[in-house]
């Protein structure tokens, strides 16, 4: 059976890079009793699948990957026949029960918020429905709090461009941003208060962006952006940064949660 | 929730900064204040190093299974952090707690390097804790030395208020008792010092003076005051059958190099290989039980949730249950889809077939440590394997489809001349000569040796600790013979020969048999900004080279100064196990080339027995009506006969 699990990571989680992520969770699930599907071969493999890599420093919300379980799947489903014949394997856990085990075994600031069952096969994997994503912003240096104003904010949304310097494979290149961002304005408070993974309140901004592996918005070159045009320095670590949602979709006007996009039984 | 010491734009500012954080899965944290020591335990390397080693996730377990300690983890910060540290003054911290560790009751470091001892001196002044044990107050850790280089804890003598030279199992708890009957951080730190001296394997440095004769040997070693032992003995746990061992190791979350759940099967090692400190201090040999060990890697791997376990000890091929052991091992590994990565086992027919069955035959490589190339090299050293049994294990191992093989060398051995570098070329030509005998239809492709050399260091506490070293020239010169050589074997085109820069080689040698005179040479080293000097990007012989010269100090004393029998050694204080005796009778036997059997053939009388446990009380294998004297005389015979 496939299942899709949603996370927060948070606090002292945020400095975990991506690829230590990957391996902790992979610890995680064998440590949960869980028992996984692997690859084939000499040196085999969890059949596990991550959406959109988080920078290191980012909290969220709003974390998926997908994971291939050894349990029979309950769905017969004519178009998606499972990998391997599992008619012989023990009876599937229910997703309260995986997401019990999973939230057993794991460390602070990683916390499982939902296990969804999802269609077998490669099609539609958690990766490849990003294209949007939320962020919420909080300004944690008095310098940083000078730059995240309305007006600073709406003076950058004005511009008909925001080029910014971005370093790729054939050297530094100028993109626009602004097709990628969508939506960006200071809020007054967080909606997440009293969760564990609240930002400090006082000087706060949403972003709507465009997300995933096509022309991403790229954050901390925006937040440089926005403090240029403030005057003041950016460094890493003076803005608090949590991803709120990650979403499919055609674009801002058509936008659907991965939670349950997998899910169309 | 976890307050971080270092704030988001210093971790944000350095590379992989969840080597700072902590919380990692099985992490231990407890209430400070129902705790009566705070212990921090260093490893004076980066995190992914530290993380790695077996002896701290023993330590670690040991201790905070007391109720009253709370033992925590430091590594040395990168020196993107040291920077960062310095300019803004960020006292260094416990990982767990993230308190300053200067706050702590004991700074405890495992020394396991001798180029190690420049980040020694980093994490003490990353503390705030005054470099000098003399100079430290009540506001101070007690500051411990352990780990192999304590073997010879001499050059470091200056910076330790005391050494713990053994095994942690033992001495440990009496040390910690006395701490708090003696009113802990608020005591008395000179009347704890002199107190916890009378411990078993317990130094303190600065109860002992040393004076030196004009041609600066040692003239005398002695106690500052009556109460104070002459000698020091080694630590060593008596049984180890299933003694104490972690059953929930910290999961780090940046990769470490080794990360595997690690079985320690035994300690000690019957060989008696000359050139090695390790087969020497370690003994007797001590195993673990087999079922113990199996019952502790299910429960490893589900507390860890690591997806490889491995074995560790000095030659698992002498564990005496390993067949069954292995077994069952690859059995629970199928089972829970878990790699088993194997130790350096003895190649042979059993190995090649349990290789065979956990690894991939066309990635995997062989390796055999001949140390020689000639055999007669290999006698003085008691490196005991032969041409034919090195030649034998390819054979197999070329028909069990693998192609590869690694040989590691080391060159500067005491006695070796230019025929036995010219050898490794040799041998390496024949091992490519058994593979071509293949019919060419049974082959896959070429095969590929690799070669590799290190020098010898000599270290104490072996038979060789009183050979002479040689300068970094003469090193490269030796590895251009063996290359040369190399270059003229028929089937070089098969065989590849790499060696390891020389400069390191001679500081590990002045530091493995330094005495105390050599402090002021490592603070210097450490005051022009070495750290990492294990790294060979931040290795800089200039800056040892200029700090010699400042100190007054002639490498070559330490390197290449041949020792005489009477000569009191800087390490002589301490009582291994190995008698002086014994190691004299195998130098001079090395140098006559005569082999000595390993324990288990017969004992040769070295020492350890007074340990009164391992090997030395196994029931030997002898004939009856021969019994352990029948063992000795074969060996003795097999000895004499090799020696023609």
């Amino acid at each position: 059976m496939k299942v899709r699990v949603k996370y927060a990571k948070y606090g002292v989680m945020r400095f975990v890079g991506h690829l230590d992520l990957l391996r902790y969770f992979q610890k995680s699930i064998r440590r949960s009793g869980l028992s996984a599907c692997y690859s084939k071969g000499f040196s085999p493999h969890m059949l596990i699948s991550f959406a959109d890599p988080l920078s290191v420093g980012t909290e969220s919300i709003a974390e998926y990957f997908d994971l291939d379980l050894r349990y029979r799947d309950p769905y017969t489903d004519p178009d998606t026949q499972p990998e391997e014949d599992d008619s012989a394997w023990p009876d599937p856990p229910s997703p309260g029960e995986i997401l019990e085990k999973l939230n057993g075994v794991q460390a602070e600031g990683i916390r499982i918020l939902s296990v969804t069952r999802i269609r077998n096969g490669r099609k539609g994997n958690a990766m490849s429905l990003v294209s949007a994503a939320d962020y919420t912003f909080s300004a944690v240096s008095d310098e940083a709090k000078k730059a995240f104003t309305e007006e600073n904010i709406a003076r950058l949304m004005a511009q008909d461009a925001i080029p910014v310097e971005k370093s790729g494979k054939g050297g530094m290149r100028t993109v626009d941003l602004k097709p990628s961002v969508y939506t960006f304005s200071v809020c007054e408070t967080d909606p997440e208060t009293g969760q564990d993974w609240e930002l400090p309140a006082g000087s706060m901004a949403r972003l709507l962006c465009r997300a995933g592996s096509k022309d991403p918005c790229k954050i901390d070159l925006l937040l440089k952006r926005l403090f240029e045009e403030a005057g003041v320095v950016y460094t890493p670590g003076c803005v608090r940064i949590r991803r709120d949602r990650l979403l499919g979709g055609e674009g801002p006007g058509d936008l659907i949660s991965i939670e349950t996009n997998g899910q169309t039984w | 929730m976890t307050k971080l010491a270092l704030s988001d734009d210093v971790l944000l500012q350095v590379e992989k900064p969840a080597r700072y954080i902590g919380s990692e899965i099985n992490a231990v944290y407890k209430d400070k204040e129902k705790i009566g020591i705070r212990f921090a335990m260093c490893f004076p390397d980066v995190y992914e190093i530290g993380m790695s080693h077996l002896g701290i996730q023993i330590i670690y377990d040991q201790f905070n299974r007391r109720s009253d300690v709370w033992c925590e983890r430091v590594y040395s910060p990168w020196p993107d952090l040291d920077a960062v540290m310095r300019t803004r003054k960020i006292p260094l911290f416990a990982l767990e707690s993230q308190e300053s560790v200067r706050d702590f009751d004991f700074l405890g470091i495992t020394i396991q390097y001798e180029l190690c001892y420049t980040n020694i001196l980093q994490v003490l002044d990353l503390s705030m804790i005054p470099l000098h044990a003399e100079d430290r107050t009540k506001e101070d850790p007690i500051v411990i030395g352990g780990g192999p280089c304590v073997t010879n804890p001499e050059p470091l003598a200056d910076f330790f208020d005391l050494f713990y030279i053994g095994e942690s199992e033992t001495s440990y708890d009496a040390l910690f008792d006395l701490y708090l009957s003696m009113g802990g951080k608020a005591g008395d730190r000179k009347a704890f010092l002199r107190e916890a001296a009378k411990i078993p394997g317990i130094y303190v440095p600065s109860l002992y003076e040393v004076t030196y004769h004009e041609d600066g040997t040692i003239a005398s070693f002695t106690p500052r005051y009556e109460d104070v032992p002459k000698t020091v003995r080694r630590q060593a746990v008596t049984d180890l059958t299933d003694s104490v061992y972690p059953e929930k190791p910290v999961v780090p979350y940046v990769k470490a190099v080794q990360e595997k759940v690690t079985l320690e099967i035994m300690r000690g090692c019957i060989r008696g290989c000359r050139f090695c400190q390790a087969g020497m201090i370690y003994r007797p040999t001590r195993e673990r039980d087999p079922g113990f060990l199996r019952k502790r890697a299910e429960t490893l791997l589900a507390s860890t949730g690591m997806e490889e376990l491995t074995l560790s000890s000095l030659s698992s091929s002498d564990y005496t249950h390993l067949d069954s052991l292995l077994r069952s091992l690859i059995n629970l590994c199928n089972e829970k889809t878990v790699n088993i990565s194997l130790p350096s086992l003895r190649v042979d027919r059993f190995s090649l077939d349990v290789m065979s069955r956990v690894q991939d035959v066309k990635k995997s490589s062989l390796t055999f440590a001949p140390e020689a190339g000639s055999q007669r090299l290999r006698d003085v050293i008691n490196k005991g394997i032969t041409e034919e049994d090195i030649l034998r294990g390819c054979r197999e191992a070329f028909a069990g489809g693998w192609t590869d093989v690694k040989l590691y060398f080391m060159l500067g051995l005491p006695t070796e001349t230019e025929e036995d570098r010219k050898d490794i070329a040799h041998l390496a030509q024949k091992i490519t000569d058994v593979y071509y005998a293949i019919p060419k239809e049974e082959r896959h492709g070429k095969c590929q040796i690799t070669a590799s050399s290190s020098f010898f260091v000599t270290k104490p506490f072996t038979p060789f600790q009183w050979a002479s070293m040689f300068d970094p020239e003469d090193y490269i010169s030796f590895a251009g013979t063996v290359r040369a050589e190399m270059k003229e074997m028929k089937n070089n085109r098969s065989i590849r020969y790499n060696w390891h820069e020389p400069d390191v080689t001679v500081i590990e040698g002045v530091f493995a048999r330094g005495d105390r005179r050599l402090a002021p040479v490592i603070e210097s080293v450490y005051r022009k900004g070495g750290i990492f000097d294990a790294w060979t990007d931040y290795f800089d012989m200039k800056r040892w080279e200029g700090a010699f010269r400042e100190c007054g100090i002639d490498p070559a004393f330490y390197t290449k100064r041949p020792r005489t029998r009477e000569e009191i050694l800087p390490w002589d204080f301490i009582d291994a196990g190995v008698t002086k005796a014994f190691l004299w009778k195998e130098w001079e036997r090395a140098q006559k080339g005569l082999v000595t059997a390993n324990c288990r053939i017969g004992c040769s009388g070295c020492g350890a027995a007074s340990y009164g446990c391992g090997v030395c009380f196994e029931e030997r294998n002898a004939p009856e009506e021969n019994g352990m004297a029948g063992a000795i005389q074969d060996a003795a015979a097999r000895t004499a006969e090799e020696a023609e």
